[in-house]
């Protein structure tokens, strides 16, 4: 399983397959300029009842504090409880944050993003994301954090495995010899790898396929014929997340025992 | 970290695939049934079984996936390399350098020249 993972790893990193990773890098969903860039007129006036979410057609509500995008409730990641988010959580857009930092233009609008960019962040161990627009959330869902969970757990479960030559049967932790449990975690990691990774390119494909006004439909190799092999399909649909696809609202739900009385007042707010 | 990503991750791998989890704590489940079974009964039989013939499919997939991954690395570390975006980010040499670095010490009048 391990050695199908790696094997993935590298041909994600080609040119060939390594589209359907690329294909997000420049955002293709934005309906804003971003802020970094500069305009020759000093506002810029939108008519705001005319545009449209590009995740789900309807009228925009907000904006996107990542990439500007204006998108509607729907099209919208509405973020994980704080609880579990807050948790060693890190920084995820450095490079966006190096740029607001040197915007010399519009200084104190710099700093206004460079504050909103550090405080977009992630949690690796908990599989947490901070609010942002749906495009952004599965650009970094997809080849950040989850990407760098399943190389977390590929490490782990090789690393149990190789564990099971050192030690012997006779440690007894529990009820079981230490052998076997390091055999049933190096298990559980290296299923839960595979299956990971693979979720994760067939969400970025669906992703991809439906929404195809924006995204390179290119991207999607031609083996994955999802337009007239129906099997193909049903597979990729499987594995995908099912929020991929257009119009659906991204945002996860929890047990309600994770949310604090704010984050619970603020949902009835939201609805 | 080890420790600390062996006691949490597994939480985050199950926010990732919500009811999907059942996947890989079956998986996991049905190892440890059959590793902690007697050698006697049918479970024990049956999942070796299932195990040796696993093992021999996935030793003979495993032997493909390293001859593959083994001319992969080759061709990546070769120099007429077919993958020069991979490449050119394992050797780095920053030939674009016209001015010393800064952490370099230079004479004060010849700080900031091009070479």
């Amino acid at each position: 399983m391990l050695l199908v993972c790696a094997f993935a790893y590298i041909l994600l990193d080609t040119d060939k397959y390594g589209k359907i990773r690329s294909s997000f890098d420049k955002r293709p969903w934005r309906n804003m300029k971003s802020l970094f860039q500069r305009t020759e007129e000093e506002e810029v006036f939108v008519n705001f009842n005319a545009m449209k979410c590009p995740f789900t057609n309807n009228p925009v509500r907000g904006t996107c504090p990542i990439c500007c995008s204006l998108t509607h409730k729907d099209g919208y990641y509405h973020g994980d409880p704080h609880v579990l988010h807050e948790f060693s959580s890190q920084i995820v857009e450095h490079e966006m944050a190096k740029e607001a930092s040197a915007m010399d233009h519009k200084p104190v609008l710099g700093r206004i993003q460079l504050d909103t960019l550090i405080a977009y962040r992630a949690n690796y161990l908990f599989a947490t994301l901070s609010p942002s627009c749906k495009g952004c959330y599965y650009k970094t869902w997809c080849w950040n954090v989850g990407y760098r969970m399943t190389w977390q757990s590929a490490i782990l479960g090789f690393n149990c495995m190789m564990c099971t030559y050192l030690f012997g049967e006779d440690i007894q932790i529990f009820y079981a010899d230490l052998r076997a449990i390091l055999f049933c975690m190096s298990m559980f990691f290296s299923v839960s790898t595979l299956y990971m990774l693979l979720a994760l390119i067939c969400t970025s494909v669906v992703f991809i396929y439906e929404h195809p006004h924006f995204m390179d439909l290119d991207a999607i190799p031609k083996f994955i014929d999802l337009k007239n092999n129906e099997r193909v399909r049903s597979w990729v649909y499987w594995f995908a997340d099912e929020s991929a696809r257009f119009g659906v609202n991204p945002t996860k739900s929890y047990w309600t025992v994770f949310y604090s009385k704010k984050e619970k007042e603020e949902q009835r707010r939201r609805r | 970290m080890t420790v600390f990503q062996v006691a949490f991750q597994p939480f985050g791998i199950a926010n990732c695939m919500r009811w999907r989890a059942y996947i890989p704590i079956g998986c996991t489940l049905f190892l440890r049934i059959v590793l902690l079974a007697q050698k006697t009964t049918y479970m024990y039989l049956l999942g070796s079984a299932s195990f040796v013939f696993l093992s021999l499919f996935c030793l003979r997939f495993a032997s493909w996936c390293f001859v593959l991954l083994t001319s992969l690395f080759l061709l990546l570390l070769s120099p007429n390399r077919p993958f020069t975006k991979t490449h050119s980010l394992l050797h780095h040499r920053r030939g674009w350098f016209n001015a010393l670095s800064l952490r370099v010490r230079v004479h004060s009048s010849r700080h900031g020249q091009i070479r």
